[in-house]
Protein backbone atom coordinates (compact mmCIF):
# COMPACT_ATOMS: atom_id res chain seq x y z
CA UNK A 1 0.00 0.00 0.00
CA UNK A 2 1.74 3.26 -1.06
CA UNK A 3 1.92 6.09 1.65
CA UNK A 4 -0.21 8.55 -0.18
CA UNK A 5 -3.01 5.99 -0.33
CA UNK A 6 -2.50 5.02 3.60
CA UNK A 7 -2.49 8.82 4.43
CA UNK A 8 -6.34 9.04 2.19
CA UNK A 9 -7.57 5.96 4.29
CA UNK A 10 -6.15 7.86 7.57
CA UNK A 11 -7.10 11.03 6.67
CA UNK A 12 -10.88 9.22 6.47
CA UNK A 13 -10.73 7.73 9.31
CA UNK A 14 -9.99 10.70 11.19
CA UNK A 15 -12.86 11.73 9.27
CA UNK A 16 -14.94 9.89 10.90
CA UNK A 17 -13.55 10.03 14.41
CA UNK A 18 -15.02 11.44 17.06
CA UNK A 19 -12.96 10.91 19.99
CA UNK A 20 -10.34 13.13 22.43
CA UNK A 21 -7.34 12.22 20.17
CA UNK A 22 -8.49 13.76 17.09
CA UNK A 23 -6.03 17.20 17.45
CA UNK A 24 -3.34 14.49 18.35
CA UNK A 25 -4.34 12.46 15.50
CA UNK A 26 -4.60 15.32 12.58
CA UNK A 27 -1.01 16.94 14.23
CA UNK A 28 0.49 14.11 13.19
CA UNK A 29 -1.18 13.51 9.69
CA UNK A 30 -0.18 16.76 9.06
CA UNK A 31 3.57 15.84 9.60
CA UNK A 32 3.22 12.93 7.69
CA UNK A 33 1.84 14.79 4.46
CA UNK A 34 4.67 17.37 4.45
CA UNK A 35 7.02 14.54 5.01
CA UNK A 36 5.53 12.35 2.10
CA UNK A 37 5.27 15.70 -0.19
CA UNK A 38 9.34 15.95 0.70
CA UNK A 39 9.80 12.93 -0.85
CA UNK A 40 10.54 11.29 3.10
CA UNK A 41 8.42 8.17 3.13
CA UNK A 42 9.84 6.33 5.91
CA UNK A 43 9.13 9.46 8.33
CA UNK A 44 5.98 9.84 6.36
CA UNK A 45 4.97 6.59 7.36
CA UNK A 46 6.29 6.54 10.64
CA UNK A 47 3.83 9.67 11.46
CA UNK A 48 1.25 8.05 9.60
CA UNK A 49 1.16 5.04 11.84
CA UNK A 50 1.24 7.35 14.83
CA UNK A 51 -1.93 8.64 14.01
CA UNK A 52 -3.64 5.27 13.63
CA UNK A 53 -2.17 4.59 17.01
CA UNK A 54 -3.52 7.48 18.39
CA UNK A 55 -7.15 6.39 16.84
CA UNK A 56 -6.89 2.78 18.00
CA UNK A 57 -5.54 3.18 21.54
CA UNK A 58 -8.54 6.09 21.88
CA UNK A 59 -10.74 3.60 20.21
CA UNK A 60 -9.73 0.55 22.65
CA UNK B 1 -13.96 15.78 5.77
CA UNK B 2 -11.93 18.18 7.98
CA UNK B 3 -9.36 19.90 5.64
CA UNK B 4 -9.29 23.38 7.25
CA UNK B 5 -7.92 22.34 10.19
CA UNK B 6 -4.64 20.79 8.13
CA UNK B 7 -1.79 22.29 7.17
CA UNK B 8 -1.37 23.11 3.95
CA UNK B 9 0.32 19.75 3.09
CA UNK B 10 -2.20 17.88 4.26
CA UNK B 11 -4.74 19.59 2.85
CA UNK B 12 -2.60 18.72 -0.68
CA UNK B 13 -2.51 15.30 -0.48
CA UNK B 14 -6.19 15.29 0.07
CA UNK B 15 -7.02 17.47 -2.68
CA UNK B 16 -4.70 15.34 -4.88
CA UNK B 17 -6.95 12.50 -4.23
CA UNK B 18 -10.46 14.30 -4.29
CA UNK B 19 -9.02 15.79 -7.86
CA UNK B 20 -8.55 12.03 -8.99
CA UNK B 21 -11.74 11.12 -8.16
CA UNK B 22 -13.63 13.93 -9.86
CA UNK B 23 -11.46 13.31 -12.98
CA UNK B 24 -14.04 11.49 -15.73
CA UNK B 25 -12.67 7.51 -15.80
CA UNK B 26 -14.06 7.12 -19.29
CA UNK B 27 -16.45 8.41 -21.30
CA UNK B 28 -19.36 6.47 -19.76
CA UNK B 29 -18.62 8.08 -16.32
CA UNK B 30 -18.51 11.52 -17.14
CA UNK B 31 -21.83 13.13 -15.96
CA UNK B 32 -22.62 10.19 -13.62
CA UNK B 33 -23.52 9.67 -10.04
CA UNK B 34 -20.47 9.26 -9.23
CA UNK B 35 -18.36 11.38 -10.95
CA UNK B 36 -20.54 14.41 -10.15
CA UNK B 37 -20.42 13.56 -6.18
CA UNK B 38 -16.97 13.86 -6.51
CA UNK B 39 -16.35 16.36 -8.61
CA UNK B 40 -19.05 18.44 -5.98
CA UNK B 41 -16.91 16.76 -3.11
CA UNK B 42 -13.18 18.70 -5.04
CA UNK B 43 -14.75 21.69 -5.65
CA UNK B 44 -16.09 22.59 -2.37
CA UNK B 45 -12.81 22.06 -0.87
CA UNK B 46 -11.30 23.58 -3.80
CA UNK B 47 -13.42 26.89 -3.81
CA UNK B 48 -12.31 27.56 0.17
CA UNK B 49 -8.83 26.43 -0.30
CA UNK B 50 -8.06 28.95 -3.21
CA UNK B 51 -10.36 31.84 -1.44
CA UNK B 52 -8.08 31.77 1.67
CA UNK B 53 -4.94 31.85 0.01
CA UNK B 54 -6.10 34.13 -2.98
CA UNK B 55 -9.26 35.85 -1.82
CA UNK B 56 -12.85 35.50 -3.77
CA UNK B 57 -11.90 37.36 -7.02
CA UNK B 58 -9.37 34.32 -8.18
CA UNK B 59 -11.51 31.75 -7.58
CA UNK B 60 -14.71 33.31 -9.70
CA UNK B 61 -12.23 34.18 -12.45
CA UNK B 62 -11.00 30.77 -12.45
CA UNK B 63 -14.87 29.86 -12.94
CA UNK B 64 -14.87 32.32 -15.97
CA UNK B 65 -11.56 30.52 -17.33
CA UNK B 66 -13.50 27.42 -16.88
CA UNK B 67 -16.01 28.24 -19.06
CA UNK B 68 -13.77 27.32 -22.32
CA UNK B 69 -12.26 24.62 -20.39
CA UNK B 70 -12.74 20.95 -19.88
CA UNK B 71 -12.65 19.68 -16.93
CA UNK B 72 -9.16 18.06 -16.58
CA UNK B 73 -8.13 21.04 -17.79
CA UNK B 74 -10.48 23.40 -14.99
CA UNK B 75 -9.11 20.58 -12.23
CA UNK B 76 -5.14 21.28 -13.32
CA UNK B 77 -6.09 24.90 -12.95
CA UNK B 78 -7.37 24.65 -9.64
CA UNK B 79 -4.58 22.11 -8.30
CA UNK B 80 -1.84 24.86 -9.69
CA UNK B 81 -3.25 27.40 -7.77
CA UNK B 82 -3.74 24.96 -4.24
CA UNK B 83 -0.14 24.22 -4.96
CA UNK B 84 1.51 27.51 -5.20
CA UNK B 85 3.65 29.17 -3.16
CA UNK B 86 2.91 32.83 -2.98
CA UNK B 87 4.24 33.88 -5.60
CA UNK B 88 6.54 37.39 -6.06
CA UNK B 89 7.07 39.84 -8.96
CA UNK B 90 9.39 42.09 -9.93
CA UNK B 91 7.58 45.31 -11.06
CA UNK B 92 8.84 48.35 -12.43
CA UNK B 93 6.92 51.30 -13.44
CA UNK B 94 7.62 52.16 -17.13
CA UNK B 95 5.04 55.43 -17.83
CA UNK B 96 3.32 57.94 -16.05
CA UNK B 97 4.50 57.03 -12.65
CA UNK B 98 7.83 59.25 -12.50
CA UNK B 99 10.86 57.92 -11.36
CA UNK B 100 9.28 55.25 -9.18
CA UNK B 101 12.16 52.41 -8.67
CA UNK B 102 11.76 49.02 -9.41
CA UNK B 103 10.50 46.55 -6.84
CA UNK B 104 9.99 42.97 -5.36
CA UNK B 105 6.03 42.92 -4.34
CA UNK B 106 4.31 39.48 -3.24
CA UNK B 107 0.94 38.51 -4.79
CA UNK B 108 -0.96 38.84 -1.78
CA UNK B 109 0.11 42.52 -1.69
CA UNK B 110 -1.43 43.22 -5.16
CA UNK B 111 -4.58 42.49 -3.74
CA UNK B 112 -5.01 45.14 -1.80
CA UNK B 113 -7.26 48.12 -2.64
CA UNK B 114 -4.06 50.29 -3.61
CA UNK B 115 -3.36 48.59 -6.03
CA UNK B 116 -6.76 48.29 -7.88
CA UNK B 117 -5.80 45.06 -10.98
CA UNK B 118 -8.68 44.14 -12.95
CA UNK B 119 -9.32 40.57 -11.55
CA UNK B 120 -8.32 38.98 -14.65
CA UNK B 121 -5.23 40.63 -14.90
CA UNK B 122 -4.52 38.91 -11.41
CA UNK B 123 -5.26 35.63 -12.28
CA UNK B 124 -3.21 35.95 -15.80
CA UNK B 125 -0.46 37.20 -12.96
CA UNK B 126 -0.76 34.27 -11.02
CA UNK B 127 -0.97 31.11 -13.80
CA UNK B 128 1.77 32.58 -15.93
CA UNK B 129 5.35 31.06 -16.28
CA UNK B 130 8.08 32.11 -13.95
CA UNK B 131 10.30 34.80 -16.00
CA UNK B 132 7.03 35.87 -17.95
CA UNK B 133 6.32 39.49 -18.32
CA UNK B 134 3.39 40.88 -18.48
CA UNK B 135 2.33 44.82 -18.58
CA UNK B 136 -0.50 46.36 -17.06
CA UNK B 137 -1.88 49.86 -18.64
CA UNK B 138 -4.35 51.81 -17.02
CA UNK B 139 -5.04 55.97 -17.88
CA UNK B 140 -1.82 56.30 -15.59
CA UNK B 141 0.75 54.61 -17.26
CA UNK B 142 2.46 51.77 -18.00
CA UNK B 143 3.51 49.02 -15.39
CA UNK B 144 5.28 45.82 -15.65
CA UNK B 145 5.32 42.62 -13.87
CA UNK B 146 7.99 39.59 -14.07
CA UNK B 147 7.30 36.40 -12.33
CA UNK B 148 10.28 35.38 -10.06
CA UNK B 149 11.28 32.24 -9.95
CA UNK B 150 10.65 30.15 -6.95
CA UNK B 151 13.32 29.57 -4.49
Amino acid sequence: MSTKAILIDLMKAISAYQGQGKTSALEAFNCAAKAHLAGQEETARSYAFSAINILNQETA
Amino acid sequence: MITQKLTLEGQIIIMQHLATQAMPIDSDDWGSERQVAAEIAFWLEAERIINQKFGTDIFSELENWGHKATIDELIDRAMLLINMDMPKYLVQWLEGYGDAPARVVPFAEMLGDDWDLDKDFLFMLLTMQEGQTHSYYDPSGVVEFIKAPTL
